[in-house]
């Protein structure tokens, strides 16, 4: 299975779990996103997904001067963006639990 | 971050820029802003090539469109004349793009952008100052509003700044178009005048010191010596070798010979104290003609310093009787009704 699909679903909540743990600026985001497991995450798809959150409303962004080099902006979960963060959560809790059910099931019959 | 990487970032962002075709230059202005910083940083964290870390552009644009949920499809073709003539300018992009020399000037021009904000908001105030003046005249490179210099910079500052304003806004509305259309419509304009000398030619200086342009007024050829070299300004004599003033000159027909002062040495503009007639009408035949140099700006050091006399001797001629003048020319009988006398 081509985990990178997997991912394509579950990009936005993802990010939006990255964020809620603290703002962070794009390049940060992709890094902490690699480091918690998910080393396949294109930074092309993380820029884009922020970009959709932002148009969503799920995320506001500031502007911040960095030490190295040009300004940064960095994202940050609004109100919407969290209540957004719990339904996907329990979305995908059910998602993972039905397909746990599914999988114990199927190693069962094997 | 060293050059290197500062290029090879913005040549991969310019590629990726390039294929994010089907998008407004708002949305894609969007996308990339904030990108830049990241391949940026890209660049400087990582060795390898930006193609190997971050992927091909084209497949790099394809992903940030997919995720940001626009349409990575290409729009379908737009008919008519301004959509062809875009899709055509863009082909030629394209073309020139493919080759390094012309990739190299292409990126270079948005370097320029800013001068070019400039230079529009100049030459749409001076359009619009030079027209509002009735005789069209004005002054360079400020023009006149309601006869004052510094009101006429004024309006040139802030016509730069609202320019400038209007260039670095992110959203490119149609005001954009109508205001270049505009202002290269008025550089059309100002060179044609330019070549006509009805506008932007310093003639003279007012009794304020304002400079002011007479579009009659074309220095061009003025009076000539037989080898070319102008004549700008003419000293009488008398026969005993003292220098005259107020000397009014003729031609044959009785016109009044001018002069036009042109440029001192150093290539200051020189402008002519007017002299007034008993009938208040200006007397342009007076010489030696009282010249001093036009100040350029207000409280120019150079300005205002009377060129002084040529030095020559002159020796006082022999008794009238001993010249021999056969064939004496008879003195203008026309002029007569002509000459004013100057008080």
């Amino acid at each position: 299975m081509d985990p990178s699909q997997l991912l394509k679903g579950v990009l936005d909540l993802a990010v939006l779990a990255v964020v809620a743990d603290d703002d962070a600026y794009g390049y940060d985001i992709v890094r902490r996103l690699r480091e918690a497991g998910l080393e396949d995450v294109g930074d092309a798809s993380v820029y884009g997904t922020l970009r959709r959150l932002f148009q969503a409303g799920s995320l506001s962004s500031y502007v911040l001067p960095s030490d190295e080099g040009p300004h940064r902006k960095y994202y940050a979960l609004t109100p919407a963006g969290r209540s957004a963060l719990t339904t996907g959560t329990k979305t995908w809790r059910h998602f993972a639990d039905v397909l746990d059910a599914l999988l114990a099931t199927a190693k069962e019959a094997a | 971050m060293t050059t290197d990487t500062e290029t090879r970032a913005d040549a991969y962002l310019a590629e990726v820029r390039r294929h994010l075709q089907g998008l407004t230059d708002d949305e894609r202005d969007d996308l990339l802003d904030d990108l830049a910083a990241h391949v940026h940083q890209v660049a400087a964290d990582d060795e390898r090539p930006l193609v190997e870390s971050l992927g091909p552009p084209e497949a790099f644009a394809a992903e940030l469109l997919a995720s940001a949920g626009l349409t990575a499809e290409m729009p379908a073709p737009r008919r008519g004349l301004i959509a062809r003539a875009r899709r055509g300018t863009d082909a030629a992009v394209e073309a020139i793009r493919r080759q390094p020399a012309g990739r190299a000037v292409l990126d270079f021009l948005p370097e320029l952008q800013p001068a070019w904000w400039l230079v529009r908001g100049w030459l749409l105030v001076y359009l619009l100052t030079t027209r509002s003046n009735s005789d069209y005249t004005s002054s360079f490179p400020f023009p006149e509003v309601l006869g004052s210099w510094v009101l006429g910079g004024m309006a040139v500052a802030v016509g730069a700044i609202l320019s400038v304003r209007l260039g670095r806004r992110r959203t490119r509305t149609r005001w954009v178009w109508v205001v270049n259309a505009a202002a290269i419509l008025s550089a059309v304009v100002l060179a044609g005048e330019l070549n006509d000398g009805r506008t932007i030619y310093v003639d003279e200086t007012d009794a304020r010191g304002d400079v002011y342009i007479d579009p009659a007024y074309i220095p061009e050829p003025g009076l000539q010596h037989s080898d070319g070299s102008s004549i700008s300004n003419v000293y009488a004599y008398d026969a005993n070798g003292q220098p005259l003033d107020r000397v009014r000159l003729y031609d044959q027909d009785g016109r009044p010979i001018e002069v036009y002062p042109g440029y001192d040495v150093n290539g200051q503009a020189l402008s002519v104290e007017p002299v007034t007639g008993a009938d208040g009408q200006k007397v342009t035949n007076v010489y030696p003609q009282h010249q001093s140099t036009t100040p350029r700006f207000p409280g120019d050091p150079a300005g205002g310093i009377a060129v002084p006399p040529p030095v020559v001797g002159v020796a006082p001629l022999p008794a009238e009787g001993t010249v021999t003048s056969s064939t004496t020319v008879p003195p203008p009988a026309a002029s007569t009704p002509t000459t004013v006398p100057v008080p």
